[in-house]
């Protein structure tokens, strides 16, 4: 069961990556404002890495063994 | 009226000036961000009922769990609020002293780029209908033009009348120029067969 939380946050996160690139990749060739695109550039990279890296360490911080053991007690009563 | 040297577009041309740069209107991405609105009304309110609905987040291992699926979702809410403001900030009419540059962000991948010169265009048409787009003025331009291209859409703009008026005023000054260029060809012609 554990594996299978792993291969989906490993998508989730694939997926999130992907968007992050997309969107950098069009703030920094498309825009018009050079000012502005600064702007929104160091603010989506900042607040996305920050996301990104408390999403991480808030994943590995769950005991997903003993989550699912919970899980599965409860359901049984 | 607003300087645009700060602004540069891909395919710019030396000496071509921007004279306009038109987004939607404001209230159509607020309705878009409405959406947005109701996912971050969902985060929070889930802090609040979440726990009292499954009584083992409050406990140690499910809190942990309970702060990550909150994260995600707040993840998700970043990245689904700034694909909205590309689709918006992206989707740009850009009218220069030479021609005027649409530039559509019709989906993720996709983005087209039109252009007309301004020689091309035949007529204008605004469109502004309902309660809402009179009290906040803003509408549709249609520009029919002579090229293969047969109209020229700006959609859902903010005060179409001085994007117009604008277009108009351009044509008009390009097409004085043009007959300057013609009559000061003709005076020379003339000229040259007098003498």
């Amino acid at each position: 069961m554990a594996l299978f939380v792993f291969i989906l946050y490993g998508i989730v996160i694939f997926a999130y990556i992907f968007f992050c690139l997309f969107i950098t990749y069009h703030l920094m060739k498309y825009s018009l404002n050079s000012e502005l695109n600064k702007i929104m550039l160091i603010t989506f990279i900042v607040v996305a890495t920050l996301l990104f890296v408390s999403n991480l360490a808030l994943f590995f911080s769950v005991d997903w063994q003993a989550l699912f053991l919970k899980i599965s007690n409860l359901t049984n009563f | 009226m607003e300087n645009f040297n700060r602004y540069h577009f891909a395919g710019q041309k030396e000496g071509e000036k921007i004279l306009l740069v038109a987004h939607r209107h404001w209230f159509d991405i607020l309705t878009q961000f409405l959406f947005v609105l109701v996912l971050i009304i969902m985060l929070v309110g889930s802090y609040a009922f979440l726990p009292v609905m499954f009584p083992f987040l409050g406990e140690a291992i499910g809190n942990a769990f309970f702060a990550f699926l909150e994260n995600t979702f707040l993840l998700f809410i970043w990245i689904i609020f700034f694909i909205i403001w590309i689709d918006y900030y992206f989707d740009v009419w850009i009218i220069t002293n030479q021609r005027i540059v649409n530039i559509s962000q019709k989906a993720l991948f996709s983005r087209e780029v039109s252009e007309l010169e301004l020689e091309n265009i035949q007529d204008i048409t605004t469109e502004v209908s309902g309660i809402l787009r009179t009290f906040f003025n803003f509408g549709d331009l249609y520009i029919q033009t002579a090229s293969e291209k047969e109209r020229f859409l700006f959609n859902n703009v903010p005060d179409p009348y001085k994007i117009k008026d604008l277009i108009m005023n351009l044509q008009e000054k390009q097409e004085r120029t043009e007959e300057e260029q013609f009559g000061k060809m003709l005076q020379k012609k003339v000229h040259h067969e007098k003498f």
